[in-house]
C-alpha cells in the first residue's frame, strides 16, 4: 500500500479525531492534516509554501461546515491547476439524494461516502 | 350576427344593483335554421363567484400542501443527517475504543463518547423544539407590536445596555398584529441577539425596527448596522438549520431556521437582505 498524505476537511471535531486514530493506527497514511473548515483548507491549498512540503494524495471533504461549506470548497478546488494528482471523496451524514446527484456533477468527486467512514471503508479509500 | 364562431364561452366582471362586482360567465350559442343561417343568439349569463372562490381557495390549499410536503421532505433529511452523525461517532468511537489497549487512549476515547450523547440529547432537543413549532395548533391573538418587541427588551437589556445598543422602535403604541405573543417574542428575541452578536466593534450599534400594514398583511422591517451577510455566498444558508457562516463558536444555527419555522407557522413569511459590513434586513410579513 503506497503511503500517502491525507487531508481531512470536516467541522466535527469527533469524526476527524476517530479518522486520524483509524489512519494511525492502521498505518495508512504518512501524514494527515484536519481542516474545520472549506475556507481553511482552500487557504492552505493557495499558500504557495505548501508546494514546498507537497499536495495531499487525497481529501475526505464533508459538505455541511460553517464559513465555507463542502460546495463551495469544490466551487474553488475545480479551478486548483493541480488538481489531478489529488484524490478527492465527499463525505458526509447526507443521505439526500440532491446531494449525491451533485456529487456526480463534479468530475472532481471520486466518489460520495456516507458516514459512518469504518476502518474497511476507509483502508479502500486510502488504497486507491 | 355572422357565423365566424358557433358559440362562445367567456368570464366577464358584471356590477350587480349593489354596486359589487362579481364573476360570470357568459355562454352564447348559434341558433339555426334548416338552411344552416344564424336566426338567433342565446346568451347564457351564469354568477360563477363561488365556484371561482373556491378555486382559489383550493389553489391556496394545494400551495400550502406543496410548501408543507417540502418542509417535511426538508425536515427528514436534516433528522436524517443529524441523528447519523452521532451515531456514526458511537460506532467509530467504541470500534477504537475495542481496538485500543492503552488505557489512558481509552478513557479519552469515553470522553468522546460522553461528548457525542451529550450533542445527541441537544440535536433531539432541537428537533423536538421544530416539531413543536410544526405541529402544535396555533392560537393567534391580537398582540400591541410595541408592548411585545419592549418586552423582549426588557429580558435582555443587560445585553443591550453593556453592548451600547440604540434600538428605535418607529411603532405606533397602539398598531397590532394578529399573531402567537410566544412566537413572536421569541422571533424578536432571536433577531435581537443575533444583531448584537454580530455587530461591528468599531461603530455604534444601531437596530431599527419599523411595521406598517400593507395588504391586509403587518409587514415588520428590523434593520441593523452589523457585520452583514456575504449573501451571494450564504444567501441560501440564512434560514437553515444548523447552518453558520462567521466562524463564531458559540454560534449554533438553530436561531434564525427556528425563527422561520415559527413566522411561517403564523401564516406568514420572512425575507433577508444583506450587504457585508453593511448591515442586515429582514421584512417579515404577518
Amino acid at each position: 500500500m503506497s503511503k500517502s498524505y491525507a487531508w481531512v476537511i470536516d467541522d466535527d471535531s469527533i469524526y476527524t479525531f476517530t479518522i486520524k486514530k483509524l489512519i494511525e493506527k492502521n498505518n495508512l497514511a504518512d501524514k494527515i492534516d484536519v481542516f474545520k473548515n472549506g475556507r481553511d483548507a482552500l487557504d492552505a491549498l493557495n499558500d504557495k509554501a505548501l508546494s514546498d512540503r507537497g499536495y495531499p494524495d487525497i481529501i475526505l471533504l464533508d459538505i455541511n461546515m460553517p464559513v465555507i461549506d463542502g460546495w463551495q470548497f469544490m466551487e474553488e478546488f475545480v479551478n486548483f491547476s493541480d488538481k489531478s494528482s489529488i484524490v478527492l471523496y465527499m463525505v458526509s451524514s447526507s443521505i439526500d439524494a440532491r446531494d449525491v446527484i451533485k456529487s456526480k456533477s463534479f468530475k472532481e468527486i471520486k466518489d460520495f461516502i456516507v458516514k459512518p467512514v469504518t476502518l474497511q471503508s476507509l483502508k479502500l479509500l486510502m488504497a486507491s | 350576427m355572422n357565423k365566424k364562431v358557433d358559440r362562445l364561452s367567456i368570464n366577464i366582471n358584471l356590477k350587480k344593483s349593489t354596486g359589487r362586482f362579481v364573476i360570470c360567465s357568459l355562454i352564447g350559442t348559434l341558433i339555426e335554421d334548416e338552411n344552416g343561417d344564424p336566426i338567433d343568439l342565446v346568451l347564457q349569463i351564469m354568477d360563477i363567484s363561488a365556484i371561482k372562490k373556491k378555486e382559489e381557495e383550493l389553489q391556496a390549499f394545494t400551495k400550502y400542501v406543496e410548501q408543507q410536503n417540502e418542509r417535511l421532505l426538508n425536515f427528514a433529511h436534516i433528522v436524517s443527517h443529524n441523528l447519523r452523525s452521532h451515531s456514526s461517532n458511537f460506532e467509530v468511537l467504541l470500534h477504537l475504543y475495542n481496538q485500543e489497549n492503552n488505557e489512558e487512549d481509552k478513557q479519552n476515547i469515553v470522553k468522546l463518547l460522553g461528548s457525542s450523547s451529550t450533542q445527541l440529547s441537544e440535536t433531539i432537543s432541537h428537533l423536538n423544539e421544530v416539531v413543536a413549532v410544526s405541529t402544535q395548533k396555533l392560537e393567534l391573538s391580537t398582540i400591541y407590536l410595541k408592548e411585545n418587541i419592549f418586552k423582549v427588551m426588557e429580558n435582555i437589556s443587560t445585553d443591550i445596555k453593556i453592548n451600547h445598543v440604540d434600538v428605535e422602535v418607529d411603532i405606533d403604541q397602539d398598531f397590532t398584529v394578529d399573531a402567537s405573543p410566544a412566537y413572536l417574542e421569541s422571533i424578536f428575541l432571536n433577531l435581537l441577539t443575533n444583531s448584537i452578536k454580530y455587530r461591528k466593534k468599531n461603530v455604534p450599534t444601531k437596530i431599527h425596527i419599523k411595521a406598517f400594514k400593507h395588504n391586509n398583511h403587518v409587514r415588520i422591517i428590523f434593520q441593523d448596522n452589523g457585520t452583514g451577510i456575504d449573501m451571494k455566498q450564504n444567501g441560501h444558508k440564512v434560514f437553515g438549520m444548523y447552518k453558520t457562516f462567521h466562524g463564531n463558536d458559540d454560534a449554533r444555527g438553530i436561531g434564525l431556521y427556528m425563527t422561520k419555522n415559527q413566522v411561517e407557522a403564523m401564516g406568514g413569511s420572512i425575507k433577508v437582505h444583506s450587504q457585508k459590513n453593511i448591515g442586515t434586513t429582514f421584512k417579515i410579513t404577518l
